[in-house]
């Protein structure tokens, strides 16, 4: 069930992306045209919507719990490059510090 | 024969580190301090009714004292350390508004070059250290070049794989973008309702104010002040109006940013056009 739901929420992003994509670029559209892309992205957004489980009893909780989780795996990512960088510097000093060895000989 | 493997195996490797370069160019200053601008304001305005509720409050507190004070009433000094109490649906939005807010900022930052450029140095400086040390060992060149492409090639390809992370969380976070608007479109009315009553008590104070300063020699001066504090209430109240705009615009950046097969480059920088139809809505919150 989660799998089918993930699945209908990517295509529905994959569409939605498609659709703001014609909408920011309507030259040559016609009005009726214009109008059927806006109803197309209504639709959908409301249909994700449902697929979310939004209703009357919908706090903003999960929202900010949301956004702190998506911030630390941000932080990761830069962690993870900080730790690269760390460990190239190490690796110099030890690799110049053997080099400087190998010079004498 | 050894040479010729040698050189087919630095060809390839050149080649790909090519290819995998197109793909995980950090984004450019100009890209990423635009997406900062204006990610972070529409992030900031999600949290705007708190903060004006607080101004509003805490400024209409102070004139009702200095009002009673030019009226010859009594009046009380020191009281205004106590902290207003905003509404509890502006502080829930105040502090989802936080929340974005954070996220946006570990986005920029990890979206932009600075911590990339620090790893590319520090690789750099590592490439130069392995090829002193080749040289001293007593290794041809060769090695010592081919010994960098794939060092080039590992951190590229390292790169690539965070670059995907990072569209990985933004594919994430539109879900709670989604909830987040609807909760502001949801609950529009009640939010501008208490928003409008704060500044109404700020208005009826300033009014006090200025009726008991109208023979000051500086009234003139005081109306400016309070005239101008009032447009500014008004501006804000506008973007309060528009916070359910604001997060659209940050979720439709961020779809356009997940489904752009473009580089990561290009996928920010559609998501950054987006986000410069908010210009007026930024204008206002800088006031």
């Amino acid at each position: 069930m989660a799998a089918s739901n993930r699945l209908a929420k990517d295509r529905i992003i994959n569409a939605l992306g498609d659709l703001y994509r014609v909408q920011r670029h309507t030259q040559g559209l016609s009005a009726k045209e214009k109008a059927s892309v806006e109803a197309s992205i209504d639709g959908l957004e409301q249909e994700y919507l449902a697929l979310l489980g939004f209703n009357e009893g919908t706090t903003y909780a999960s929202v900010t719990q949301a956004f702190k989780d998506a911030e630390t795996s941000l932080q990761e990512v830069k962690d993870e490059r900080i730790r690269l960088a760390n460990a190239f510097v190490s690796a110099s000093k030890i690799l110049g510090s053997i080099t400087q060895v190998l010079k004498l000989f | 024969m050894q040479l010729k493997l040698f050189q087919l195996k630095k060809c390839n490797l050149l080649a790909l580190l090519l290819f995998v370069s197109a793909c995980a160019q950090p984004l450019s200053q100009d890209t990423t301090d635009e997406l900062d601008a204006l990610a972070s304001s529409a992030a900031s305005v999600v949290g705007l009714p708190a903060e004006l509720q607080t101004a509003a409050l805490t400024e209409a507190r102070r004139n009702q004292a200095l009002c009673r004070y030019l009226s010859g009433g009594g009046y009380q000094l020191g009281a205004d350390i106590a902290p207003v109490a905003v509404s509890n649906l502006a502080a829930e939005q105040s502090k989802a508004g936080k929340a974005l807010k954070s996220y946006v900022t570990a986005l920029i930052d990890a979206t932009r070059g600075a911590s990339l450029a620090d790893l590319e140095k520090a690789q750099a400086d590592f490439s130069g250290a392995a090829g002193s040390f080749f040289e001293a060992a007593g290794f041809s060149s060769g090695s010592g070049e081919l010994f960098d492409a794939a060092l080039s090639l590992a951190s590229r390809v390292g790169e690539s794989q965070r670059q995907k992370r990072i569209r990985t969380i933004m594919r994430e976070a539109i879900d709670p973008l989604f909830i987040l608007e609807a909760l502001l479109r949801r609950d529009a009315a009640q939010t501008i309702s208490e928003t409008e009553s704060a500044v109404s008590k700020w208005s009826s104070s300033a009014r006090c104010v200025l009726t008991n300063s109208r023979r000051s020699s500086n009234a003139i001066e005081i109306f400016d002040t309070y005239n101008e504090r009032s447009t500014v209430f008004q501006r804000q109240l506008k973007s309060v109006r528009g916070a359910p705009d604001a997060v659209e615009k940050l979720r439709v950046a961020h779809i356009l940013a997940v489904t752009n097969p473009e580089s990561f480059e290009s996928a920010i920088q559609e998501a950054v056009e987006v986000l410069q139809d908010l210009d007026a809505l930024v204008a206002a919150i800088r006031e």
